[in-house]
């Protein structure tokens, strides 16, 4: 099975290249460059590593949309989408992709929350963490424990389905909701997951209440336009 | 504010977030610039159902009727909703010109390398649309 690992990227100049050598001898990979301010596209020339450079700043939904329709043009089987940061550790890759192997999932999601082992989080990313699954159990009636979660793997019927449809901004729960909604198969599995060790989250206070109102509508919608 | 106006009030709302509604759930419109419409009708609402709440905001800000009140709030609040569109579409105008500029150097690079046929192209007339 062809597998990728999609690696968006936004000025993560100091993690990119330990975060590419850590898997780029066991599975393909792909950079997805959202316009970086900083020397990060540099730091893949300089490394010969494989990128995708977007001529204009899209965001994390734009560009992890991007490793997708590569993925599909590309004709990969399994896509999973690994954070350039250094929060994500390639040793977990195996775990997340073996359920969709083994067919019994379409879509793996690596969740911190099960186990509640390694970086937790600070505290409001955990509220609102708990709110989406509330919210994702009352639409659904599935558990999902880490919806906000960057790691997540997935087969080729859903390359095909988020290289045509994904969200802009905050994708990750919304995302999961229109994969649960259309009835595709969604797991998760343990993981641990490493502090951010460089760089900034892109994700202030204020904007995290704006994303959170937006991400809670978007999936009410999702579940009228679905019902 | 007497009942019959009241009435109209709400159910021009109610059809008004109803086809916004039905715009989201099509995909012809965005989310993200649906929510200060759909805000600021469901404000509108509360204003007119609520008219004690209205009758002492008016007086605060020193105006007499709360009808004209609330059309001059209306009045600003739409001027507000006009202006972060115009922004939004300054930015994406930015984007696009920054996008054409791209793909035109790019297509410079793939020509030069034989990738692309170099094609003399018939001389048609100019739609409006395609001019800035």
């Amino acid at each position: 099975m062809k597998v990728l690992v999609i690696i968006p990227a936004y000025n993560e100049e100091k993690s990119i290249k330990k975060t590419v050598e850590s898997l780029k001898n066991r599975y393909d990979y792909v950079i997805v460059n959202d316009c970086s301010t900083d020397s990060t596209k540099n730091v893949c020339i300089e490394n010969g590593f494989n990128y995708i450079d977007l001529p204009i700043n899209l965001g994390i939904g734009g560009g992890v949309q991007t490793g997708y329709m590569y993925a599909k043009e590309q004709n990969y089987d399994i896509a999973i989408q690994f954070d350039g940061d250094g929060q994500h550790d390639a040793d977990y890759i195996e775990r997340i992709i073996e359920p969709i192997i083994s067919r019994e999932a379409n879509v793996v999601i690596g969740s911190r929350y099960i186990k509640k082992e390694g970086f937790q989080s600070s505290f409001l990313r955990r509220l609102g963490i708990t709110f989406f699954e509330k919210l994702i159990k009352m639409i659904t009636k599935e558990k999902i424990t880490d919806a906000t979660s960057g790691f997540r793997a997935v087969d080729k019927s859903v390359i095909l389905f988020f290289s045509e449809t994904y969200p802009r901004d905050y994708p990750e729960p919304e995302s999961n909701v229109a994969l649960i909604l259309r009835k595709y198969k969604v797991i998760e599995v343990p993981v641990i997951m490493n502090a951010r060790e460089e760089g900034e989250s892109s994700i202030t206070s204020i904007k995290s209440i704006y994303y959170m109102i937006k991400v809670t509508l978007a999936i009410l919608l999702d579940y009228f336009r679905y019902k | 504010m007497n009942t019959t106006l009241l009435i109209v009030i709400v159910i021009t709302i109610l059809i008004g977030e109803g086809y916004l509604f039905y715009l989201l759930k099509n995909d012809k419109i965005e989310l993200k610039y649906t929510l200060i419409w759909i805000i600021g009708g469901f404000l509108l609402l509360l204003f007119s159902v609520f008219s004690d709440f209205l009758i002492y905001i008016t007086h605060l800000f020193g105006a007499y009727d709360p009808v004209n009140f609330i059309y001059f709030l209306g009045f600003i609040y739409i001027f507000g909703i006009l202006l972060s569109l115009t922004i939004a579409l300054s930015r994406n105008s930015f984007r696009v010109k920054s996008l054409a500029q791209k793909h035109a150097l790019l297509e410079r690079k793939l020509r030069k390398k034989g990738l692309i046929e170099e094609k003399n192209v018939n001389v048609q007339p100019e739609s409006e649309n395609d001019r800035e």
